[in-house]
Parts: structure tokens; sequence; C-alpha cells
């Protein structure tokens, strides 16, 4: 899975950390960064994305 | 008024005014809401009037907005699309409310002011810099609290003697009250939120904790601390309109830290209070004795469950259409997060509190721009708070012999006690 964050519509609620935090961090402008993009199971990055409160992550199925 | 004729059951709160808000949001006269808003999300999910409306009673949240239409969503889907879009559901509709209290703050701000004063704060509440509150403010707190009643070994309701102090005396801590003005303040802060009650009460309440306040903000500016109040008195805000950037006024940092308030005296401890009492009717405490890696999930569920704050109202700015039915510009509506938390759409067993429960995001924080930005500190208080009971209180059951409590409420949820027992440590 490709994880694309937009950092532009990212506010730094940091409610992707909280739901993935092995696989989002924040960085020193408070913006998520992809630290380890298999962090976490596939679930959690799931609820992380969809929690965003500004849709700013963005996942894409690796193809194969 | 049509509550007036209905006796409530039960009367909670910390005090009188507490006690006159949480009656005014149904505790008492509401206990289970549910199985009204499972009919009201399948005959729905959008239905015309306040929420309080369809439960016949005059409830607050349209108070300030009577001669508007209103409309209540009761289901995930509506209400999570309609907190998100910020556009067409304006936050103005706290003007009326809590912006008379508190002042101009980001709560009621769109964007893209909102985003703008909102971006000077949101790195003082990241999971990393909420580690550091732990430390200074919330562990201490919560350590003189259990103090407090721990060595006396008798039953104690821990709703009304820890529940309800943690958020107000971390918060106070971290704005640097004095430990010995943490009571008055702890009332003054009851007093000042909520969306009911005597105005003029209520102001003079927020005017007291703004004069305070203004003395640290003096004291802050002059040599700051590292806490929330210095942050607000570092920070520059950009003016789009000249390009540049000048410090908050002192109502600026005034508005920002008295909303902080409103999220202690009025949410976390409920949210605390559902927890403890959850844990403790199902017996899952158990499992957290076992197993404190299960903390986190139990918070969330809780919150899931039992939300402190069961619906957020918007101004509508322009006309729309929310499932299926046609909102007209200038309407209020209402998301009910309670029935969007319980939709069977999105969790099975809804009404069951599991601990166990796979981890998904709820609404009890909202949704979209306005999430929250208290939601790492809330957990953080909750988890220090379970912590604590656990290491201090072994064998913490509820109270044999005290009156069985229970949650109750339309607008806010809230145990009527939290009376336990637990063996002598």
């Amino acid at each position: 899975m490709k994880i694309h964050i937009d950092r532009e519509l990212c506010m730094g609620s940091g409610s992707c950390q909280f739901f993935a935090p092995h696989t989002f961090d924040l960085d020193a402008e408070c913006k998520a960064v992809v630290s380890n993009p298999e962090g976490d199971p596939s679930t959690a990055i799931q609820s992380a994305a969809s929690s965003c409160p500004t849709r700013a992550i963005e996942l894409v199925e690796a193809d194969g | 008024m049509a509550q007036s004729a209905r006796k409530p059951r039960v009367t909670v709160g910390a005090n009188a005014a507490d006690r006159a808000r949480n009656l005014a949001t149904g505790a008492g006269l509401v206990d289970d809401p549910y199985p009204k808003y499972a009919e009201l999300r399948e005959t729905g999910p959008v239905h015309e009037g306040s929420i309080s409306g369809v439960f016949d009673m005059e409830g607050p949240e349209s108070q300030g907005w009577r001669d508007r239409r209103n409309f209540s969503l009761y289901d995930w889907k509506t209400v999570d699309a309609m907190l998100r879009d910020n556009e067409t559901y304006s936050s103005s509709w706290y003007e009326a409310s809590l912006g008379a209290v508190v002042g101009f703050s980001i709560l009621q701000m769109d964007e893209p002011e909102h985003r703008r004063y909102r971006s000077l704060v949101q790195p003082a509440f990241t999971r990393l810099n909420i580690e550091d509150w732990r430390k200074r403010w919330i562990q201490p707190a919560v350590d003189a609290i259990v103090d407090g009643f721990v060595e006396r070994g008798e039953p104690v309701d821990i709703y009304a003697e820890l529940c309800a102090k943690v958020p107000v005396y971390t918060i106070a801590s971290s704005f640097g009250v004095a430990a010995e003005d943490v009571p008055h303040f702890h009332e003054l802060a009851v007093t000042s939120v909520g969306v009911i009650g005597d105005p003029a009460g209520r102001i003079r309440a927020s005017n007291e904790i703004a004069d305070y306040l203004r003395g640290i903000i003096a004291d802050r500016r002059h040599s700051g601390t590292g806490d929330l109040i210095s942050v607000l008195c570092t920070v520059e805000i950009d003016d789009p309109d000249s390009g540049e950037s000048h410090h908050l006024s002192d109502d600026e940092i005034l508005a920002f830290a008295r909303i902080m308030l409103p999220a202690g005296a009025g949410t976390t401890y409920r949210g605390l209070g559902c927890l403890f009492l959850g844990l403790l009717e199902t017996g899952q405490i158990d499992q957290l004795r076992e197993d404190r890696s299960l903390i986190d999930a139990a918070i969330e569920e809780s919150l899931r469950w039992e939300q402190p704050l069961t619906s957020i109202s918007r101004l509508s700015t322009r006309d729309s259409e929310l499932g299926g039915v046609k909102i007209p510009a200038g309407s209020v509506v209402h998301g009910c997060v309670a029935a969007a938390n319980r939709d069977p759409a999105r969790w099975d067993d809804p009404d069951t509190f599991d601990i166990r429960r796979p981890l998904q995001p709820h609404a009890s924080f909202g949704s979209g721009p306005h999430l929250c930005i208290g939601m790492h500190l809330a957990r953080t208080e909750m988890r220090c708070a379970i912590n604590a009971v656990l290491d201090r209180m072994p064998g913490l059951r509820l109270d044999p012999d005290a009156d069985k409590p229970w949650i109750t409420g339309l607008l806010f949820r809230t145990p009527t006690a939290v009376p336990v027992v637990f063996d002598a440590p």
C-alpha cells in the first residue's frame, strides 16, 4: 500500500498517529509524515486515513 | 415548557449551576435515548426539529436561533459528512451560546480564519507534547486527587471525587493557577460553561476567571514557563490583509484559554465516569488488571458507547441536502454523534460495551476541521486516572450497599454516581 499525504490539507491533528502510531509521525512543522508504510496492520492504517479531519491521507493499493 | 412538567428521577451535578444545566439537557428525564435514536435513524436519518424537540423537550441547542428551522441527523454517514463540510455548515452556531461567555474563539470560527488561529496552538496538543503535559500536570494532579481519598480506605464516589476533578485540575495547573485556588477555579469553571442557565451568573464567573488569567498572561509575557499560556504569548499570527504578523492580544489569549474550561468542566469528566461505570458494571475492569495494554482500546470503546456530548450543531450557510432532505440556508443543523456512534451499518451489536471491539474512529471528538484539539489530552487524562485506580485501589468494585448508578441525559451523558469499594492497599 502506498500512502500519500497532502501537506497543504494536513492540519496536524495527529489523528493518524493515534490510530497507526508506527506508521505516521508529525514533523517539526506539525505535518503528518510516513515513518514506516508497513508499521501497523492495514486496518489500522485505513482507520488512520479515514479519521483524518481534512482527508489529507490517500491510500493507494499497490497493484500486482 | 415540556420539561418543567416532568419530574426528574435524579438530579446530578457538581454544583447548583451544573445540576441546572444537566437537568435542562435531560439528565434524570431521559435515561436511555438509544431506542429512539435507532427509530429516528431508521425512519430518517434526517428529521426536521432539534434533538430535544423530538424528545418533547425544549432543549438549549436551538437557543438563540429560535426563529430558524432546525434539522437533526441520526446516522454515521450523514453526521460525518455534515461535520466535514464546514463551508456549508458553519460553526458560527456557537455565537449564541459559548461565544457569549468565553469570547470569540476557534470554536466558532470558520475557514480560513479557523485554520490560521488553530495552527498556532495545534503543536502544543500533539501526542508528544501531551506526554510532557502528563509528566508536568496530569500525573501530579491525579496523584494528589487520589491521595485525598484513598488513605481513608472507605467507600467513595469516584465520579465526584476523581472524575470531576481531573480535567479542571489539570488545566488549572497548566495555567499556573496556585494549588489553593484550584477548588474555587473549578467552581467558577463549572458555573461559567454550558449553554443554559442565568447568563449574568455565567458571565460573572467567566469574568472572574478572565481577571485571574490576565494576571498570569502579564506574568508569562514577562517570562515564559513553556505552558500553554506562555505558548500563546509567544506565537505570532499573520494578518492576511497587511501581510504582517503580530502577537496575540490579551483578549485573543483569553478566548483560547477559556475555551479549555468547557472541555474539562463539561465533557472529559463525564467520559471518565462512563468509562469507570462501564468497566465496573460489566466486569471488564478485570481484563485491564491483567493487561494494561487494553486501556487505550477501553477508552475508545467507552467514548463510542457513551460519549459525553451527544450532538454537535452548525448553521447552514447555503441551500443543501442531507439524507434526501432539503436543508435551506440559515437552518440550524444538529448532528447526533450518539446515534452515529451506534449505527449498526458501522458497528456490530452497537449497544454493547465491548473493550475488545476492533478499533475504528468514532464521532465523539467530532469530525472535520473542528475535530477536538484536546483529544489526545482527554485520552491521556483518562489513561492516567485508570492507571492510578488500578495501582492504588486493589479489588475495586461497585459498592453493593450504594444505590445502583446509571447513565442519564439527552444532550450530555453522565453517570448518576460511581460508588466504589476497594481492598486496603
